[in-house]
């Protein structure tokens, strides 16, 4: 290539390289991380017992016949066992909740002494509880139906679960790895409001422009290394 | 520390350069494709809220007696009540009223198809997939694909057993699987993002950027100077001592970069890096010295103000001398006319110049000769070096032709190939293209009053040529002009024919030689040696003052002979050196 060129070149990988250059560390910095983590840890399947909702046989002399009228409007009917009690567990629009499998009676929702033995028991760790909250609004790492319970561990990872008011399901594992690996996805994509818009304008021309950048930087090599000083 | 940073950031580009790009390329085009169009949902009712169940009495303790699921669950499958039942074998489908097997037959699927598909063309084909495959690893299998004749290639996928939707598929997403796969680097099966070759990769990436953040800080602190200055002062650009151009220097601007915005291109192969050490100019004697340059120039050169304008900052100077390279920048295409051995391990090259070129040289400048990397056999591939200097071996007396002095690079090591370009060149045969540009360089003769001494070795000779020619064919002068030549053997000698008539026929010049390899028993009677060591015995220090002297060769050659001139005594303003490596 001409040696014009080649200055032109350079020129930009510079420029480009000073406007794009935090971008482009924390793309590769955030990848790195990213990817060297295991998606088990960031997932959280190291906090919670893998059997923990892994029910015991279903007995049919637990289970007394569920009448029309107390499923109506459900989308869906679950026989089970909470907390060693036989109950079906029903689907409906806006809400799961809980009969008693022998008399049909709907179940007042847990207490907070139970969401918390319910999070105890699957929890591997050996911290205690640092706070067991009821919420009425989906908190932004866990965008699940409300209202919620949070249970917080007092250990090292910060590991929080969310549970499921009506029968102590764990709906969410949450813990610094999955709360780091957040902002680094949040830094990858661009989008620091939602988190979860990868078709936004500012990553879409910061991107070209990166590949513009990349592409440069391999001419410049391949200059250097195919066209050596005499 | 910098052009070690500058060569890691080199390497690792060479290293992850390619997947940088192919992370960015996949980036953007993942960025490009709208998440509603590879998620299927411009076209599908992907998420529609679940039937209510119908009015039905559960027996489940029956279904419970009967089939002993592990799992089990009541729900609505295309406005029947079914049990979704798990057991070890997998799962079924029961009829919630009369507790009988109701797998979902096609009809039932290509039913819930079309009341999710929002797009335009009938269902092309289904059929219910077992085995795993890249489209369907998302899904727990079994698995219905529901494909449909549509511009887009739309499929649905919905769940095996209860016909749940579980998403969809087309062409974008095929296009989008694609970049994901190149940016998670797991070219099988496309899911695991945790594997080594993507963690390396990325780690080298890390080094790569943040090495290339590092070599940004000169850049910034320019930048900073350019703020600061934003009013230089103009300089006056000289051409041989005269004022031609005056431009206006921009703050933290390099004095290559100046030269080329003023429309006076300095030669170069590197485009500014540093490293082809092409670009040089004689600035004040003060300025400060990197060490690309330290590794480009000679220290000779150093002490007289050269340096690589790349490398320099405009800072406080009021004139710039531009070396006529940056007069002449084309490249020209020269013809070989002929082509001889002077000696087993030197080619004497002719060529023509275009006629339109008014090509004009100063004896002892060189041009830049290229050897087109692919005309090299491919199997002598290696790092190519194709931009190669040749001093100008003829004078003014042959106005329309170019003489180079080709000396075979052979390495000292028996079997050894030949330097790539040298043996390119010594290849060339009459009526061969040849592109060259020049002529460039700042060894010449000065004009003065005192005899000239001429010393050379190797295919030093070629510049000394012209020079001698010059001075008595071209210019007829008629000062003293001793030529000194260093070689090996008798073998080795080239134009010695030339010179002893140039010698009888004009009175001012004589000259010598030294051989120092030639065997003890031949017939040579001239003197034998290193050619410093015969010099010492033969100039007195009030001699040696007395010249003019030039001085070109290889480096060990050209630093023997300094050592001595300085020894001498003698002015640096009375010694010219070109330095042959």
């Amino acid at each position: 290539m001409h040696a014009r060129w080649i200055v032109l070149t350079r020129r930009w990988h510079r420029w480009a390289a000073l406007v794009l250059g935090v971008q482009l560390v924390l793309w590769f910095v955030g990848g790195l991380v990213m990817t060297a983590i295991p998606i088990e840890y960031i997932h959280g399947d190291h906090l919670a017992h893998a059997g923990a909702h892994v029910d015991k046989p279903l007995r049919p002399q637990d289970f007394a016949p569920l009448r029309a009228e107390a499923v109506a409007g459900a989308l869906s009917v679950e026989p089970a066992y909470v907390q060693g009690r036989a109950v079906y567990r029903v689907q409906a629009a806006t809400e799961t909740y809980l009969l008693d499998a022998k008399n049909g009676s709907r179940l007042a929702p847990l207490s907070a002494e139970q969401v918390a033995a319910a999070a105890r028991a699957a929890y591997t760790g050996e911290a205690p509880i640092a706070a067991v909250d009821r919420l009425t609004e989906a908190p932004a790492e866990a965008k699940r139906p409300v209202p919620l319970w949070r249970v917080r561990f007092a250990d090292a990872l910060s590991t929080t679960f969310y549970l499921a008011p009506a029968d102590g399901r764990i709906l969410a594992k949450r813990s610094t790895l999955w709360r780091a690996f957040d902002v680094f996805w949040m830094l990858h994509i661009m989008d620091y409001a939602e988190r979860s818009d990868a078709n936004n304008t500012l990553l879409r021309t910061v991107s070209a422009a990166g590949l513009l950048l990349a592409l440069s930087g391999l001419v410049l090599v391949g200059n250097h290394y195919l066209r050596r000083r005499a | 520390m910098s052009p070690a940073i500058k060569s890691l950031h080199r390497w690792l580009g060479l290293l992850v350069g390619a997947q940088a790009l192919l992370w960015l390329l996949s980036g953007f085009v993942m960025a490009l494709l709208p998440a509603e169009e590879i998620s299927g949902a411009r076209r599908f009712v992907l998420k529609a809220p679940p039937a209510a169940l119908p009015a039905v009495t559960a027996d489940v303790a029956a279904v419970l007696a009967r089939y002993r699921p592990q799992r089990l669950r009541l729900l609505t499958v295309n406005g029947q009540a079914r049990y979704e039942l798990t057991t070890g074998d997998g799962r079924r489908l029961i009829d919630a009223n009369d507790l009988e097997p109701a797998p979902l037959d096609e009809a039932a699927v290509r039913a819930l198809a079309l009341a999710a598909w929002r797009g335009v063309g009938p269902i092309r084909g289904l059929r219910l997939e077992r085995e795993r495959s890249l489209e369907n690893r998302r899904h727990a299998l079994p698995v219905w694909r529901v494909d449909f004749a549509s511009e887009a290639e739309d499929r649905l996928y919905l769940d095996g057993v209860t016909g749940q939707i579980l998403g969809a598929g087309n062409r974008a997403a095929e296009l989008f699987d694609v970049f994901w796969m190149l940016h998670i680097m797991d070219y099988r099966a496309r899911t695991d993002f945790n594997n080594p070759l993507v963690i390396g990769a990325a780690a080298l990436a890390v080094l790569l950027s943040l090495s290339g953040a590092w070599l940004l800080g000169p850049v910034l602190a320019g930048l900073g100077e350019r703020v600061r200055r934003r009013d230089e002062a103009p300089i006056s650009l000289l051409r041989d001592g005269t004022v031609i151009d005056t431009v206006r220097a921009r703050g933290g601007e390099t004095v290559f970069e100046l030269a080329e915005r003023a429309g006076y291109p300095l030669p170069s192969s590197c485009g500014g890096g540093g490293s082809c050490g092409l670009c040089r100019v004689q600035l004040s004697a003060a300025s400060p010295v990197g060490d690309e340059e330290r590794r480009c120039l000679s220290e000779h050169e150093l002490a007289h103000g050269w340096r690589l304008a790349c490398r320099q900052p405009v800072r406080g100077a009021s004139t710039l001398a531009l070396p006529p390279a940056a007069f002449t920048r084309r490249w020209l295409k020269a013809r070989v006319v002929a082509k001889r051995f002077l000696s087993p391990s030197l080619v004497e090259l002719r060529l023509r110049l275009p006629e339109e070129a008014a090509f004009a040289w100063r004896p002892g400048e060189h041009v830049l000769v290229r050897s087109p990397a692919f005309e090299v056999r491919l199997a002598d591939l290696g790092p190519p070096a194709p931009v190669r200097a040749y001093s100008i071996a003829n004078a003014g007396d042959e106005p329309d032709e170019l003489v180079l002095l080709v000396r075979l690079a052979m390495s000292s090591t028996p079997g050894a190939p030949l330097g790539r370009c040298s043996a390119y060149l010594a290849s060339l045969r009459p009526g061969a293209a040849l592109p060259l540009s020049g002529p460039y360089g700042n060894f010449h003769v000065r004009h003065g009053h005192r005899p000239l001494l001429l010393l050379g070795g190797g295919a030093g000779l070629g510049p000394l040529r012209s020079m001698l020619r010059d001075h008595l064919l071209v210019r007829g002068d008629r000062r003293p002009l001793t030529l000194w030549y260093g070689t090996r053997t008798a073998a080795d000698l080239a134009y010695a024919g030339e010179f002893d008539a140039l010698a009888q026929e004009h009175g001012q010049f004589r000259w010598h030689t030294v051989l120092s390899e030639e065997p003890a028993d031949s017939a040579w009677r001239g003197a034998r040696g290193l050619l410093p060591d015969v010099l010492a015995s033969v100039y007195t220090p009030a001699e040696w003052q007395a010249h003019d002297i030039y001085l070109c060769g290889p480096p060990a050659m050209v630093a023997a002979v300094s050592a001595l001139l300085h020894a001498a005594g003698v002015p640096d303003e009375q010694v010219f050196i070109d330095e042959f490596n």
